[in-house]
C-alpha cells in the first residue's frame, strides 16, 4: 500500500469553555490515500465537522488542537508536514489552504460571499497559488465553472450567488475548491442543504471530478445512503472518537460496533418487510463535556454491560482494515485467537 | 370534543418548560436547557454588574422623586436673601460642636466688583436636625403632613446651593427629577401603547392598513424630532396650568417617539408569522387574538422590554432640550431642563459653577438607563453565551 | 436600476406631501391665525394699519378660505418659490432661508463626513479587537457619547474653555469678522471655530455608527464565507477587508436615514447654543416670536433635505450591494 496522503494521529481539538472542556475531537487516528474517498459518518455532535475544519485549521478560539495532535500531510514524496504545527498566520499554512487542501462547506448559500461575483470568487483562489495574471486566472475560473457542468459559464462567472439556484451554487463552491487542482478535497455535508435529486447530481459530479483530477476526498456526513454512494473507506465517529471503521461493504454488511449497527437499522431497506419497524437510537448524543472514563455510547447501548461503564475501550483492528472501539468486539478476537 | 380540550388545557402548563423539580439533580448543562426563557434572562441579567448597579440606582432615584417633598428641605419657590450661594457643606466636627451640622452665611461685598458674595460663617453654627417640621405637603398625595427627612433652624441648609432668586438647588433637583423621569416614563408607556397597536396592526394583518401605517412611520421617522419636538411644544398655549403642559409635551414627546417601535413589532410580527410554530398554531385552529398574545407577543416581549428601556432616555432629553429652550415645562414646575435654563450664560456658570448639578443628575439618570438596556439586550439575546 | 430609482423617487414624492401636510399643520397650529397675532402686535407697539393692506395679505395667503384651500394655496406659492413672510423680521422667509443655508448644509456634510471618518477605523478595530483594553475604552466612551446630550455638551465646553482656557466657544467666527465679507483670514478663522461644533453634533451619531459597526461586523466575521476564504488561503488582513468588513460597512450608508435626521435635530439645539449662523437659532426665535410661516418653513427645509439625502443613500446602497435591487 502506498504511504497515505494525509495521515492523522491522535487529533484532539478542545474548546476552552466556562464549563469546562469540551472534547469535540478526541484522539482520532485516520489515514486517507491517494486517489481515495474517506467517508466520515456521525451524528450531529459527534465531532466530524470539527475533525475536518481542524484538518484545515479553520478552528476558531476557544477551539484549539490540543499538544501533541499531528496532522502529517505528505505530497509527491517529500517529508510529511504536519499542519498541525503550522502557525495560524503562516505562510506555510496559506500555501496549503486552497492549494493541497480545498474545502467545501455544508451551506452553498451563506458559503459564498454575497456581494461579489462569482467568477472573483473562483479567480481570487487561483490568483492566490498559481497564477500572477487576472486574465489566466479568469479561464481558470471558467474552465473550471464548465468542468462543474454549469450550463452557462460565462454569464455565471458575472453572477452573484443569489442570483444561482442552492444546486448551481454548491457546484461554484466545488469549482472554487478546484480552482488550483488541489490533491485533497475536504467536503463538509456538501448535500445536506440541497434537494434529493440535486444530491444525488452533485455526489455524482464529485466522483467523476475526483477521479479527472486524481483528488483525495474526505468526505463528511450523516447520511448511511451518501456514504455508500461515494466512499471506499468508512469512518464512524461517535463523541470525538472514531468508533469503527473499515471498507465500505464491511460497514455495511458486517458491522461490528453496536452504534453502527443501530445506525444501520435506523435507515429504511428495500426488501425489508414491511412490518418491521425502522428503529430509532434511543436518547441523544450528550455534550462532550467532563465526561467520566468509560465506553462513551454505553448510556445508549442496548448491549452494554458492567465493563462498558467502568473502562474506556480501545480501537482493536480484529481482521485487516477493520478497527472496532468496543469490548464485545474485542472479547470475540480473544476466543478467536 | 374532550380530547381537543384537553391538550387545549395541558398545552400552556405542560411540561415543554421542565419543572424545576425534576431538574435539580441533573448536571448544571441540563438545568440550562430546560430553564424558562425568563430565567435564563434574569441569570445572564444577573452577571453585568454595570447593568445591575444602574437598575439600582434608577429605582433608588425614582423613589427619591416619588418621596421629593419629604426629602427636599424647601418649597420649589421658597426665595431667601441669600442669592447665588455656594453649596454648604456637611461637616462632622468643628470648634466647640460635635454632630451633623452646616456653617450659615456671611454676605460680603467682593471688593473689586461690590457683587454680593454668600461665604461660610465659621461662627454660625447649625446642626442638621432629621424629621423636622417643615412647609406642609400631601406625601404621595394621600397624606398630609410637614415632617421632612432633614433641616436646620435658624438658617438655611442648601446643599446644592442656592440659585439667582435664592431659591435651594437641592430641593429644586429632586422636584425636577419627579417631572423629568415620570416624562421618560409616561412617555415610553404612551408610545408603547400606540406602537405596539400600529405596529401589530401592520405586521399581523398587512394590506392596506400597513401600508398606511409604514408611510406615517416613515415620515416620523425622516423628520428631525428636535425642531418638530420644538414647533409643536411652541404651540401650546400660553394660559394652560403646568401641569396640563407636562401632558402636553409627553404627549408630544410619544406622539413623535411611537414610530420607531411600531416599526420593532411590524417587523418581528413579520418574522415571527412564518415561524414554524405560529403556522402550527394556525392549522391547530387558534385565533388571531390568542395567536397575537399567546404565541407572538411572548416570543418578543424580552426584546421589547430592552427597546423600551432605551428609549426612556431619548424622552428625558427631549423633555430637558425643550425645557432648556424655555419651550417646555413651565414654572411653577420644574425639571432638570429648566433649571439647567439658569446656566445657559457662561459667565454665570464660571462664577456659580454648582448651577451645573442638575446636568450631572441628568447625564447618570441617561447613563443608568443606556447601560441598564445594554444588559438587558445582552441578557434577553438567546444566541449569546 | 433605473427602475429601482423611480420607484424611490415616488416614495419619497409621498413622504414629501406627508412632510408639506405637518410643516402646515405647524404653520396653523397655533391659536387664531398669524395674522391677527401679527396686527394685534403691531397695534400694541402703537402702528396703524391700514386695512386694505391687511385684506391684501389675506387673500395672498389664502386666510379667508377653510384650511384646506389654504394648504393648497400654500402649497402652491411654495413650489412657485414663497414660502411666506416672516413678520418679526419683516422679510420674505426664502432669503432668511437662504441666508443661513451655506453654514446649515456645510456643517451638516461636514458632520457627516467627520462622522463617518471616525467611526468606521473605531468600529473595525473594536470589533476585531473584542474584549481588548481599547474596545472597552471606545465602548465606555460610546456609553459617554449616548448619554450626554448634544446641548449639554455643548454647554459643558463652552464652560470649561471659558473657565480654564479663556476661550470663547461659539459662533463660527470670532467678533471682529462678523458682517465682514469672506477673505483668507476669515476662511482660516471659521476653520478653528468648526471643529466643536462639528465634534459636538456629530458626536452621538458616531458613538451610534460604531456600536452598529461592531455589531454587524461581529456577526459577519463569524459568517461562514469567511471560512470559505479562509480555506482559500487568504491572509488574515486581505480577508478581514475584502469580505467581512466591505459587507458590514454596505449597511452604513444606509444609516445615513436616521442619522441625518439625528444630526439636523443635534444641529438645530446645538446651533442655538453655540449661536452658529445655520437655520437653528432662526427656527427658535421664530418660535418664541410665533412667527409660524418660518418656523413652518425650516421644519419642511430641514425635512427635505433628510429625505434628500436618504434617497442618495438607497441609491448608494443599490450600486454597492447587488442584493438591493433585486429585493425591492
Amino acid at each position: 500500500m502506498p504511504a497515505p496522503l494525509l495521515s492523522i494521529r491522535n487529533l484532539r481539538t478542545y474548546f476552552h469553555l466556562d464549563e469546562g472542556v469540551l472534547k469535540a475531537v478526541d484522539g482520532v487516528n485516520l489515514d486517507l490515500q491517494p486517489g481515495q474517498t474517506l467517508g466520515i459518518i456521525g451524528e450531529s455532535g459527534s465531532g466530524k465537522s470539527v475533525m475536518a475544519r481542524s484538518v484545515m485549521r479553520l478552528v476558531m478560539p476557544p477551539g484549539r488542537i490540543a499538544a501533541g495532535s499531528q496532522i502529517l500531510l505528505s505530497v509527491d514524496g517529500k517529508d510529511p508536514l504536519d499542519i498541525a504545527q503550522l502557525p495560524f498566520e503562516s505562510k506555510a499554512l496559506r500555501q496549503i489552504r486552497g492549494r493541497l487542501i480545498s474545502m467545501i462547506f455544508q451551506e452553498p448559500m451563506t458559503s459564498l460571499s454575497p456581494v461579489h461575483k462569482v467568477g472573483f470568487q473562483i479567480a481570487e483562489a487561483a490568483l492566490l497559488h498559481v497564477t500572477k495574471d487576472r486574465k489566466e486566472a479568469r479561464a481558470i475560473a471558467l474552465d473550471r465553472l464548465t468542468r462543474v457542468g454549469i450550463p452557462n459559464p460565462e454569464r455565471t462567472l458575472e453572477a452573484y450567488p443569489h442570483e444561482l439556484s442552492g444546486g448551481l451554487r454548491q457546484r461554484v463552491m466545488i469549482a472554487m475548491a478546484l480552482a488550483c487542482r488541489p490533491k485533497v478535497l475536504i467536503a463538509d455535508e456538501p448535500t445536506t442543504a440541497l434537494d434529493v435529486t440535486v444530491q444525488w447530481q452533485i455526489l455524482r459530479l464529485m466522483a467523476e471530478l475526483r477521479d479527472d483530477f486524481g483528488m483525495s476526498i474526505l468526505y463528511i456526513t450523516h447520511d448511511l445512503g451518501v456514504v455508500a454512494q461515494i466512499a471506499e473507506t468508512v469512518a464512524v465517529m461517535y463523541l470525538g472518537q472514531i468508533v469503527e471503521t473499515a471498507d465500505v461493504l464491511t460497514i455495511f454488511e458486517h458491522p461490528q460496533h453496536p452504534y453502527t449497527q443501530s445506525l444501520l437499522r435506523s435507515i429504511p431497506h428495500v426488501g425489508r418487510r414491511s412490518r418491521e419497524r425502522l428503529e430509532a437510537i434511543a436518547g441523544t448524543v450528550p455534550m462532550p463535556i467532563n465526561l467520566p472514563v468509560r465506553c462513551r455510547f454505553a448510556d445508549r447501548c442496548q448491549s452494554a454491560f458492567s465493563d462498558c461503564f467502568e473502562v474506556a475501550p480501545a480501537l482493536v483492528e480484529g481482521q485487516p482494515g477493520h478497527a472496532v472501539r468496543c469490548f464485545l468486539h474485542s472479547k470475540e478476537i480473544e476466543q478467536h485467537g | 370534543m374532550i380530547p381537543s380540550r384537553r391538550l387545549w388545557l395541558r398545552w400552556p402548563f405542560g411540561g415543554q418548560r421542565g419543572s424545576p423539580s425534576a431538574a435539580h439533580d441533573e448536571a448544571a448543562t441540563e438545568k440550562y436547557y430546560i430553564a424558562s426563557q425568563w430565567q435564563l434572562i434574569w441569570r445572564k441579567f444577573h452577571k453585568h454588574k454595570l447593568a445591575m448597579a444602574s437598575g439600582l440606582v434608577l429605582i433608588l432615584l425614582y423613589a427619591l422623586a416619588v418621596l421629593s417633598d419629604f426629602i427636599a428641605p424647601y418649597p420649589t419657590a421658597q426665595r431667601s436673601s441669600y442669592r447665588n450661594a455656594p453649596p454648604q457643606t456637611l461637616r462632622l466636627v468643628s470648634e466647640g460642636y460635635t454632630g451633623l451640622h452646616v456653617y450659615g452665611y456671611k454676605q460680603e461685598n467682593d471688593p473689586q466688583t461690590l457683587r454680593i458674595m454668600n461665604l461660610p460663617d465659621e461662627s454660625q453654627i447649625l446642626p442638621v436636625k432629621f424629621f423636622v417640621h417643615g412647609h406642609e405637603y400631601r406625601l404621595l398625595g394621600l397624606l398630609t403632613t410637614d415632617i421632612h427627612l432633614f433641616g436646620v433652624e435658624g438658617g438655611t441648609i442648601y446643599l446644592f446651593g442656592s440659585d439667582e432668586l435664592g431659591r435651594d438647588l437641592f430641593s429644586r433637583i429632586f422636584a425636577a427629577l419627579r417631572i423629568s423621569l415620570f416624562v421618560g416614563l409616561i412617555g415610553v408607556f404612551l408610545s408603547f401603547v400606540i406602537g405596539v397597536v400600529l405596529g401589530g396592526i401592520s405586521g399581523y394583518f398587512g394590506g392596506a392598513a400597513d401600508i398606511a401605517v409604514q408611510r406615517v412611520i416613515d415620515l416620523l421617522l425622516s423628520i428631525p424630532t428636535i425642531p418638530l419636538w420644538m414647533a409643536l411644544s411652541a404651540s401650546l398655549p400660553p394660559h394652560w396650568s403646568s401641569t396640563r403642559v407636562f401632558f402636553g409635551i409627553t404627549i408630544i414627546l410619544s406622539l413623535i417617539g411611537w414610530g420607531g417601535i411600531a416599526r420593532i413589532v411590524r417587523g418581528k410580527f413579520l418574522e415571527l408569522r412564518e415561524e414554524d410554530y405560529v403556522t402550527a398554531a394556525v392549522v391547530a385552529g387558534s385565533t388571531s387574538m390568542r395567536i397575537i398574545f399567546r404565541h407572538l407577543v411572548p416570543a418578543f416581549a424580552s426584546y421589547l422590554i430592552v427597546q423600551l428601556t432605551l428609549s426612556i432616555p431619548g424622552m428625558i432629553i427631549g423633555e430637558t432640550a425643550l425645557s432648556y429652550l424655555g419651550l417646555g415645562i413651565r414654572a411653577p414646575a420644574v425639571s432638570l431642563g429648566t433649571l439647567l435654563k439658569d446656566a445657559q450664560n457662561v459667565r454665570v456658570v464660571a462664577l456659580y459653577p454648582w448651577l451645573l448639578i442638575p446636568a450631572v443628575f441628568l447625564i447618570v439618570i441617561v447613563l443608568a438607563f443606556n447601560f441598564l438596556g445594554d444588559g438587558l439586550r445582552d441578557a434577553v439575546d438567546p444566541y449569546k453565551q | 436600476m433605473g427602475h429601482f430609482i423611480i420607484r424611490r423617487l415616488g416614495y419619497i414624492a409621498i413622504l414629501l406631501v406627508l412632510v408639506s401636510i405637518v410643516s402646515f399643520i405647524i404653520i396653523q397650529l397655533p391659536p387664531g391665525d398669524w395674522l391677527s397675532a401679527y396686527v394685534t402686535r403691531l397695534r400694541v407697539q402703537g402702528a396703524t394699519i391700514n386695512e386694505e393692506i391687511i385684506q391684501g395679505l389675506k387673500r395672498q395667503y389664502g386666510l379667508d378660505q377653510p384650511p384646506v384651500r389654504q394648504y393648497f394655496t400654500w402649497v402652491s406659492n411654495l413650489v412657485q418659490g414663497d414660502f411666506g413672510y416672516s413678520f418679526s423680521y419683516s422679510r420674505p422667509v426664502k432669503d432668511l432661508i437662504i441666508e443661513r443655508l451655506p453654514a446649515t448644509l456645510g456643517i451638516s456634510v461636514l458632520t457627516i463626513l467627520v462622522t463617518y471618518l471616525i467611526a468606521i477605523p473605531i468600529g473595525i478595530y473594536s470589533a476585531t479587537h473584542q474584549y481588548s483594553v481599547g474596545d472597552y475604552v471606545f465602548t465606555f466612551l460610546g456609553f459617554i457619547g449616548l448619554s450626554v446630550p448634544s446641548f449639554l455638551l455643548a454647554l459643558i465646553l463652552m464652560f470649561l474653555g471659558y473657565k480654564y482656557f479663556d476661550l470663547s466657544v461659539g459662533g463660527l467666527y470670532s467678533p471682529q469678522y462678523i458682517g465682514e465679507p469672506w477673505d483668507w483670514d476669515k476662511f482660516v478663522d471659521m476653520l478653528w471655530h468648526l471643529p466643536i461644533p462639528v465634534l459636538i453634533i456629530g458626536l452621538s451619531g458616531t458613538t451610534g455608527l460604531i456600536r452598529v459597526l461592531r455589531g454587524t461586523l461581529l456577526d459577519e466575521i463569524h459568517r461562514p464565507y469567511v471560512d470559505t476564504a479562509r480555506a482559500k488561503g487568504l491572509r488574515e488582513r486581505v480577508l478581514l477587508y475584502r469580505y467581512p468588513v466591505r459587507i458590514a460597512i454596505n449597511p452604513l450608508i444606509s444609516t445615513v436615514g436616521w442619522l441625518l435626521p439625528a444630526m439636523f435635530s443635534g444641529q438645530v439645539i446645538v446651533s442655538i447654543v453655540l449661536n452658529l449662523p445655520t437655520v437653528g437659532p432662526l427656527l427658535y426665535e421664530a418660535l418664541r416670536a410665533q412667527d409660524t410661516y418660518l418656523a413652518g418653513s425650516i421644519v419642511m427645509i430641514l425635512s427635505l433635505f433628510t429625505l434628500i439625502g436618504t434617497l442618495i443613500s438607497d441609491i448608494l446602497l443599490a450600486i454597492v450591494d447587488p442584493r438591493i435591487r433585486i429585493e425591492e
